[in-house]
């Protein structure tokens, strides 16, 4: 059988947890500064996703194969300032896929998932994110029809370094 | 040129360079900054406020010559925020916008005032300054890498 796509529910959220968590683990690795995590962040996440997914429009979803989870997508709708035209867009938070998934569309169904039940509820954008220089994680994304749209920067500042050095 | 923390009888002529940060991001990406109409005009209090907050960093840069009346030809506005509790990192400062009037470019002044900004951060004790650029903005992007600050994350989006 094929891999099938399908909004999860909340057992599926005991499966996809600590799938979670690894995607997590994964990002901390690809770029410390700004995924580091926090020894505790296990138990943190477990506390702030739960009251999360209840509202109805914070969805999940879920890639199976064989009965077998082999990816799951956590988004949420965030609002943004009250000075723009599309006050609201849903925001990818996370996007996993099992290791030996990888490379054969599953991320592409889910993101794509996302996308036609997000227009469905009347949201007009959806947004996600992936690390600088990963380009696999944009070509996924640019598969299902995203765009690039912008480039977070960062500096990290050492208090013991004089003012005008870089770092 | 001087540049100076911003004060709340400055805001009054940054206004202007907001509606000009806001026509110029919407000329780039409609469909991410597309705002309703003049969207300088909700900057107004926010900007007063965070000139007088300790944990803002609002700089003017000012063109004005010694007994002339200030002249803002730039200025650049950022704030700390608070990074969600997972992270190792729990607050970090923001640029959430910078301007340089046409006129004044090319003179050192986005550099100058970028590093300030950066500096204003590291005294106030954050320990990571992020801001976000347009894709299409290629001008800011090589400002910020001259400054110090590196690429780490690329927004994706769908217009649905």
């Amino acid at each position: 059988m094929g891999i099938i796509v399908r909004t999860g529910n909340a057992a599926d959220m005991q499966v996809a947890l600590p799938l979670m968590l690894e995607r997590l683990r994964e990002r901390s690795e690809i770029d410390r500064a700004f995924y580091g995590l926090r020894p505790d962040a296990a138990r943190l996440f477990r506390q702030w996703i739960g009251p999360v997914m209840e509202d109805p429009r914070h969805a999940l979803f879920v890639a199976e194969h064989d009965g077998q989870m082999i990816g799951c997508l956590a988004a949420i709708v965030e609002r943004d300032l009250p000075i723009f035209e599309v006050d609201e867009y849903a925001v990818v938070r996370l996007l996993w896929v099992a290791p030996d998934e990888r490379g054969r569309g599953v991320a592409t169904k889910l993101l794509e998932r996302a996308a036609r039940e997000y227009a469905a509820m009347g949201v007009r954008q959806i947004r996600a994110t992936a690390a600088a220089g990963r380009d696999v994680e944009y070509r996924v994304a640019e598969k299902a029809g995203f765009r690039p749209a912008g480039v977070t920067f960062l500096r990290e500042l050492d208090s013991r370094k004089p003012p005008g050095n870089k770092e | 040129m001087e540049i100076r923390p911003a004060t709340p009888e400055d805001v009054p002529d940054v206004l202007p360079m907001v509606a000009k940060v806001c026509a110029f991001h919407e000329s780039l990406d409609p469909a991410k900054y597309g705002f309703r109409a003049d969207p300088e005009r909700m900057y107004d209090r926010w900007l007063v406020n965070r000139s007088k907050d300790p944990r803002s960093v609002f700089l003017v840069a000012d063109a004005a010559r010694p007994g002339e009346p200030r002249r803002l030809v730039a200025f650049l506005i950022g704030t700390v925020e608070a990074e969600i509790p997972i992270y190792r990192l729990k607050e970090f400062g923001f640029i959430h916008d910078l301007w340089v009037e046409e006129k004044y470019r090319h003179e050192g002044i986005g550099r100058q005032i970028v590093t300030l900004a950066v500096e204003r951060f590291r005294q106030i004790g954050v320990k990571q300054v992020r801001l976000d650029t347009a894709w299409g903005n290629e001008a800011a992007r090589g400002l910020f890498a001259a400054c110090g600050l590196r690429p780490s994350v690329v927004e994706m989006l769908i217009e649905l």
